[in-house]
């Protein structure tokens, strides 16, 4: 029988988030890489609409945005997998780059997402297994420390944040007119400017309270439950059930998207093509509506 | 010595996966490295939000929607013989002006991490009779469920 020395620690450390199979893990990635590509081109597009005068010229703009879309389509073509995400990392590195120092998270997520196709994109027994182990653990890192963040910031225990947001923002007053009295919600509606000695911006109803905790807690409590194989399918429902409900209300791919693709990761099985198909159809509509109100 | 071929009932034992080989264990190590960078960095962001004022969105410590953005207005002082003359951006000149935009892009993203040297040479350049150039924030915070302000002042030059 062939002996193998006992896995290293490494192995161990890497393998805590799961290790399918290899033919399962080699079509979850290729399904991820497409998803990917399509994130990040919507993301460029979006930006490419932008008018800050803070942003790079409309020009490196387009060239980023219709390079990514190149990458996306050359990334169809048998066997160009790893040449699209290189060139898309290079992409989007210039992406992060020239938007320093305001460049957003999400496109920092995006880039060590191509990066950790792209650096372990060798088609051998070692890589698909190394890029899984890796965009795993991106999103359980990621995800956590955006609750302990919240937590720590002090401004969700008492709804603050989410206080501030209903005052301020249509998208989610919306939502959040169902979870809480009308005179509630209407003082809130009331201290959208930002007067020194304004407030309180804080959240009495037990249903809005107890959402502005199920996001900090969620964030922070489920990603464990993705290095459990016994936990792993209840935490990716649960995960997705938790990015779904905050997108009711923040409504951006930008987090929200690229989350649920790297949540799906967990998911044991061969991808279905009616997910993949679904998730690239949500980001051409969200596009085509963000091109369409601007 | 040829090696002996494993024998079919050696490659698996009834009833169990194969065995797989170990992975490269350099490649694993530079994963590995990546992640811990990445599981660190926040808590080194967290501190640089804490100590200067860094922009919790900002420079990727993964604490976006922890702090409602604040409002923030600047001007410029130009301290001389007979004391400070405020100007508010609108009284600038063309380039100090947009260095005072600029400025004050850096200032929300880096806090007190922003140099303020790029604002002050294109302050001083276009009024030379000025013996020191200050740069004024007047920040609308959100602390503790209230609006509060503050106010700093910052030398630009020389």
């Amino acid at each position: 029988m062939p002996t193998h020395p006992p896995p290293s620690l490494e192995d161990r450390i890497l393998d805590l988030t799961g290790r399918p199979p290899l033919d399962e893990t080699r079509a979850r990635l290729a399904a991820f890489r497409l998803g990917l590509l399509v994130h990040v081109t919507a993301v460029a597009v979006n930006w490419w609409t932008r008018t800050s005068p803070f942003e790079p010229p409309l020009a490196v703009r387009c060239v980023l945005a219709g390079g990514l879309l190149a990458c996306t389509l050359a990334a169809l073509r048998p066997g160009w997998g790893r040449r699209a995400t290189g060139a898309a990392s290079a992409l989007v590195a210039a992406e992060v780059v020239l938007r320093l120092p305001t460049t957003a998270n999400h496109e920092l997520l995006g880039l060590l997402a191509l990066l950790a196709l792209t650096v372990f994109g060798r088609d051998d027994a070692d890589d698909p297994r190394l890029a899984m182990a890796g965009l795993r653990w991106l999103l359980v890192i990621v995800c956590t420390w955006a609750g302990l963040q919240k937590l720590l910031s002090g401004a969700w225990l008492h709804g603050e944040f989410l206080a501030f947001e209903i005052a301020t923002s249509e998208r989610f007053a919306v939502v959040f007119r169902y979870l809480m009295p009308a005179e509630e919600w209407m003082t809130l509606r009331g201290l959208a400017e930002r007067l020194p000695g304004a407030g309180p911006y804080r959240l009495q109803a037990p249903l809005a309270l107890a959402a502005a905790w199920a996001a900090w807690l969620g964030e922070l409590g489920l990603p464990p439950l993705l290095l459990w194989e016994r936990t792993r399918r209840f935490g990716v429902v649960a995960l997705l059930g938790l990015f779904a409900a905050i997108e009711v209300g923040a409504r951006e791919l930008a987090f929200g998207g690229l989350f649920v693709q790297l949540t799906l990761l967990f998911w044991p099985g061969h991808p279905r093509r009616a997910t993949l198909a679904f998730i690239v159809a949500a980001y051409v509509g969200g596009v085509a509506f963000t091109l369409g109100t601007r | 010595m040829k090696p002996r071929a494993p024998e079919p009932e050696e490659a698996a034992p009834p009833g169990a996966a194969p065995a797989e080989p170990p992975r490269s264990r350099s490649r694993a190590r530079l994963l590995l490295a990546a992640l811990a960078v990445l599981a660190l960095w926040p808590a080194i962001q967290l501190a640089l939000v804490r100590t200067w004022d860094v922009n919790p969105w900002k420079l990727f410590g993964w604490a976006m929607y922890t702090q409602a953005p604040p409002g923030l207005d600047t001007r410029v002082g130009l301290e001389g013989d007979d004391g400070t003359v405020w100007l508010p951006r609108h009284g600038l000149a063309p380039a100090p002006r947009a260095a005072l935009d600029a400025y004050r892009e850096r200032r929300r993203a880096l806090g007190r991490l922003a140099s303020t040297d790029a604002l002050g040479e294109a302050v001083h350049a276009r009024y030379p009779e000025a013996k020191r150039v200050v740069v004024e924030c007047r920040f609308v915070e959100l602390k503790e469920g209230w609006w509060r302000e503050r106010v700093e002042e910052d030398v630009a030059w020389p």
